[in-house]
């Protein structure tokens, strides 16, 4: 990226070493002259990645609006509001407050680089893996009767007391598949949510979505959805004809 | 020490040589003592306090030499800068670092990951449950640190 081979990590550390190079301490800095400079350089950097473009230019505009503040005469309505408020936005002491904090960061990476060039050049034995236990510790080691009971007592005091009533009378999956490729033969396209808002109980809407996962699974159809939580429409595939319903489920 | 190709722990050591902790602990200061001069090839590293054998970083031209793998890249400016405020404000979010930084941080610290230097480490009890950021035991490793209080102290913000 061409940012990073200019070797600023980022629009506060371009900044900061203009700054720098001028030797002006950070809280007298002038905005409006930085902020030229800074411009000449942002303009002449090529832009290869959008999102950093953007990071950039934000910094941008915002010297450019400290800039202009500057410039204008003091606004009679901010003067009012400093009189009864205490604290009215001041872009330029924010920016000099993240500057400094920054700067706080980036010399401490360069400490950190210092050690990098020491510390990433002590080298290791490649990792290569010791004998593996031929005997595994015992599982239960240190675990009494008591904490089985106490185990089990938590367990058990989280699941419901009665289990619901699992009916028996599923509607086979291979049903609802035929019922699918039948639709889809006469219809050659197939909305899911459409084609289950027909379906009435729980157990026939789970058997029917289990039927199409396994009629894409077998390829028999595929399924596409245009948009994210948008119909999913479903295709015969060419394989869909022919001796498509006998296969066991 | 040399076979096991990360670190031991003093209880580690203390088990498979079957002496007690206090005359191991000894015993790899004994050990530390006699690699500690340049003659010396190998350093015996203490990483929170679980020991490694090292090769010495004046070495490593001559190692380098012999492998047919270039060094590893040191990281990019942007990275090195994450880490350094994920080292120093540990555990900290992606939001923190992002507004230190002024520009997002995500490839940075995906680059982080991957290279096991960073970790999550858990996640904030705020809005979103935004994941915390920590370093792991193998950045001490890469900078040569002994434990986090061994990073140079952050410099101060003289104009506050």
């Amino acid at each position: 990226m061409k940012v990073d081979t200019e070797g600023f990590s980022g629009p506060l550390d371009l900044l900061l070493s203009l700054i720098e190079k001028k030797q002006i301490d950070i809280c007298e800095v002038s905005i409006s002259e930085i902020a030229d400079d800074y411009l000449e350089q942002v303009s002449s950097m090529e832009w290869l990645d959008i999102d950093q473009a953007a990071e950039f230019l934000i910094m941008a505009a915002t010297l450019l609006y400290i800039k202009v503040r500057a410039l204008l005469p003091p606004d009679e309505a901010l003067e009012e509001l400093a009189a009864v408020a205490e604290e009215v936005p001041d872009p330029r002491a924010e920016l000099v407050e993240r500057l400094v904090e920054y700067r706080r960061y980036r010399d401490a990476a360069r400490l950190l680089r210092s050690l990098e060039a020491v510390g990433s050049r002590m080298y290791t034995r490649p990792p290569r893996p010791l004998p593996t236990p031929a005997v595994r510790a015992n599982p239960m080691e240190g675990i009494s009767g008591h904490d089985i009971l106490q185990a089990y007592l938590d367990a058990s005091s989280s699941i419901p007391e009665e289990f619901p009533y699992l009916p028996t009378d599923e509607i086979p999956i291979a049903t609802q598949m035929v019922a699918v490729l039948v639709r889809l033969a006469r219809r050659g396209k197939l909305g899911l949510f459409e084609f289950l808002g027909g379906e009435r109980s729980r157990h026939l809407l789970v058997s029917t979505v289990l039927a199409v996962l396994e009629l894409v699974r077998r390829g028999r159809i595929s399924a596409s959805q245009p948009a994210p939580f948008g119909e999913i429409w479903m295709f015969p595939t060419s394989q869909a004809t022919g001796g498509a319903f006998n296969e066991p489920t | 020490m040399f076979a096991a190709s990360f670190p031991l722990s003093v209880k580690d050591i203390a088990a498979a040589i079957q002496v007690d902790e206090d005359t191991t602990a000894k015993l790899l200061r004994t050990v530390q003592d006699r690699h500690s001069g340049k003659e010396s090839g190998i350093v015996l590293s203490d990483v929170e306090g679980s020991f490694i054998l090292m090769s010495r970083p004046e070495y490593a031209p001559f190692i380098e030499n012999l492998s047919a793998r270039q060094r590893p890249a040191p990281l990019s400016p942007a990275s090195i800068e994450t880490l350094s405020i994920i080292a120093y404000r540990q555990p900290v979010t992606r939001g923190e670092i992002d507004r230190i930084r002024g520009v997002s941080s995500d490839s940075s610290i995906a680059t982080l990951t991957e290279r096991g230097l960073i970790a999550e480490v858990g996640r904030r009890n705020s809005v979103g449950r935004p994941v915390l950021y920590g370093t792991t035991r193998e950045f001490l490793m890469y900078l040569g640190l002994a434990s986090l209080s061994d990073l140079p102290p952050l410099p101060e913000s003289e104009d506050q």
